[in-house]
């Protein structure tokens, strides 16, 4: 590996080569940044993988049955297993998708499952993404240049192969296809993750498109060429719910297809992921997972969530209130690493502060024991430094789930802090899965 | 053609000119810069602004070679029509693929390096060896003709527009028109029939067509 490592320039040359970017708006303006990379990976090994990977597929599994009951039969609720609160007041929840059954059954095709390890080494959930999670391109291209600068390191390593994203990503959009073109709805360029979008397109051999490019007639998609419409199967959007679909959603989008929920609603055209998947990654519904996992499935969780206290129910209220300065409270409408604030951090004042909002507003929060990450070497001008790193883990659901042998992993840059994301100045590594 | 869309067949066509705008313009831009070696007043850049139709908003000749070349704020420098470049590209990457992207990406890579160099002509020639290797690496790996010629067609408009303006030999100009019309029926580009009419008739007609007039066939031929 420390040849890789002594590569790290020429990894971060193929890397700006290849243009492997992602875009941020700072005070308005749309910037784009390659994104940084760090040569020295997690490595996970196979039994370690195995068991990652057992447990991750239990939970997704469970999240789909989820998402079925949710908008179908909702036994999860009449059962009084989750709080109805928390399906209706989510954000996520979409009354539109109500009664509509995705075709095979599937509504989280491609999930991003962000987990820690702690210092003992125990692994935990830190959060769901079933929406739109991206990440995957990153690792994916980084491994071939990887091998391209540090042959040896692969020779001598038995790293299991993580360059059949594509395929995968592939064969779960076939397998959910209607009859037609497989298609990724991108908002364009100047989206954050547009290299993740064109990039996946070129590896699944599925066509990017923009909103102009598709149109909905009779109740069909189809995408709008030089030689007339061809029909649409199957669309991985990477849009959010609320801009898919002007008709159904925000009039105001000028990025969705208008009446797109109304080819979906008539199982002509399959959607990656499907719309309404919010109300199962709410930081709220988090908490009620393993409860998922023992209603639909009668299994133990394999993995487990992060401790959680709902603030919602009076107990964990008196709890979470005595013990501020010593949790995590995340607002539940945030994302990306926002609205995340260490009690530790906070003044007596803005302690107060904070109290006064859980109190108002006792669902919009909740609060987690802060996991003390396992440290992970980085290089930093030429210097092995420990840093703060997370991994999200894709996991598709097509004719079978499948969790893809690598991840994203992502690293804080500054020594300070929690927050990996790249939003907020993180870097990236590959992750080895070994194959022994 | 395979499943190209109406807003990518724009692209791939203004991918065409943009390549072709600034491989064009650097090379141009180089042999100024070996002139100015020898005297600052052997180039006249306000007539170039003229002939390019591009509003001259430079103070002096140096102002011009920093900003026209390095600017991304300036709508007409060459660093801004690489960018265009680059974007038109990377919209059309399943279409051209990574490896033939990677080639625009080194290119505007070039010109922003040559922006901090002290001998910027060596970057920019970089920049000139990219954007050729993006052309033997499109045509290598796009299987469909009619994708390959609608960028060609951009490319040759581009050219024979930037020919027009700048007072090519006569013979120069008919090769480049000889070019773009061949190319015209292997593609779907709709064409403006006054326009064509204009363009065949300088290639086959009797009668001599003032370059002005050409430049208005050219300009106006396609519509995208």
């Amino acid at each position: 590996m420390n040849e890789l490592i002594q590569r790290s320039t020429d990894v971060n040359k193929q890397l700006s080569r290849y243009g492997v970017k992602f875009g941020i708006y700072k005070n308005n303006v749309f910037e784009e940044r390659l994104f940084p990379f760090d040569t020295i990976p997690r490595i996970l090994s196979a039994q370690e993988f195995a068991f990652l990977e057992k447990g991750l597929a239990q939970r997704v599994t469970a999240l789909n049955l989820f998402l079925n009951d949710v908008y179908g039969k909702k036994q999860i609720i009449s059962d009084a297993v989750i709080p109805e609160d928390f399906v209706y007041l989510s954000s996520g929840y979409l009354p539109q998708c109500e009664g509509l059954a995705p075709p095979k059954g599937i509504s989280s095709h491609i999930s991003g499952i962000d987990l820690v390890q702690s210092k003992n080494g125990d692994w935990y959930i830190l959060e769901d993404n079933l929406r739109i999670p991206s990440g995957a391109s990153y690792p994916l291209i980084a491994r071939s240049l990887c091998r391209k600068c540090s042959p040896e390191t692969f020779r001598k390593n038995r790293i299991t192969d993580n360059r059949n994203y594509g395929q995968l990503l592939r064969s779960v959009m076939d397998y959910v296809n209607t009859g037609g073109l497989n298609v990724i709805l991108t908002p364009g360029r100047f989206n954050a993750a547009y290299f993740e979008h064109s990039y996946l397109a070129e590896q699944s051999g599925a066509v990017l498109a923009e909103s102009g490019d598709l149109y909905v007639e009779n109740s069909q998609l189809f995408y709008r060429t030089n030689r007339g419409g061809e029909r649409v199967g199957a669309i991985y959007r990477r849009i959010s719910d609320e801009y898919l679909d002007p008709l159904c959603f925000l009039p105001d989008s000028l990025i969705g297809i208008p009446n797109l929920m109304t080819a979906y609603r008539a199982g002509t055209v399959a959607v990656l992921n499907a719309p309404g998947n919010g109300v199962a990654d709410d930081k709220g519904i988090y908490y009620f997972v393993p409860k998922m996992i023992r209603y639909y499935l009668h299994e133990e969780p394999i993995l487990r969530n992060a401790p959680t206290y709902l603030p919602f129910y009076e107990e964990d209220l008196r709890f979470v209130l005595d013990r501020l300065s010593s949790l995590v409270i995340k607002d539940v409408a945030e994302a990306g690493g926002y609205g995340v604030i260490f009690g530790r951090d906070l003044t007596k004042e803005a302690l107060d502060t904070l109290k006064s909002a859980i109190v108002a507003e006792p669902r919009r929060f909740i609060a987690q024991e802060v996991i003390d990450f396992l440290d992970l070497p980085v290089m930093e001008d030429n210097q092995r430094v420990d840093r703060k790193a997370d991994l999200r883990a894709f996991v598709l659901t097509g004719d079978s789930v499948t969790v893809w042998p690598s991840g994203l992993t992502r690293f804080s840059r500054d020594p300070e802090s929690f927050v990996v994301n790249s939003s907020q100045g993180g870097g990236f590594k590959d992750t080895w899965v070994m194959s022994r | 053609m395979g499943y190209v869309s109406l807003s990518k067949t724009n692209r791939l066509f203004w991918l065409g000119r943009y390549s072709e705008r600034v491989y064009t313009t650097i090379a141009y831009m180089i042999q100024r810069y070996d002139e100015l070696i020898d005297s600052s007043e052997l180039f006249d850049y306000t007539s170039y602004c003229v002939r390019l139709g591009i509003p001259c908003i430079y103070s002096d000749v140096e102002d011009f070679c920093r900003r026209y070349l390095f600017d991304k704020g300036d709508g007409n420098s060459i660093i801004t029509s690489a960018d265009h470049m680059l974007g038109n590209g990377m919209t059309l990457r399943e279409t051209i693929h990574s490896t033939t992207l990677a080639y625009l990406q080194m290119a505007c890579t070039a010109v922003e390096l040559a922006n901090t160099s002290s001998s910027p002509c060596v970057e920019l020639q970089w920049a000139l060896d990219d954007i050729m290797a993006f052309r033997g690496s499109f045509d290598d790996t796009v299987d469909d003709e009619e994708t390959r010629n609608i960028t060609k067609c951009g490319a040759a408009l581009e050219r024979l527009n930037l020919y027009l303006r700048f007072s090519y030999p006569r013979d120069t100009v008919h090769r480049q028109l000889c070019r773009l019309v061949n190319r015209l029926y292997k593609t779907s580009l709709t064409t403006r029939p006054e326009a064509l009419a204009v363009l065949t008739d300088c290639l086959h007609g009797s009668g001599e067509i003032d370059e002005k007039t050409l430049l208005n066939g050219v300009e106006t031929l396609f519509i995208l």
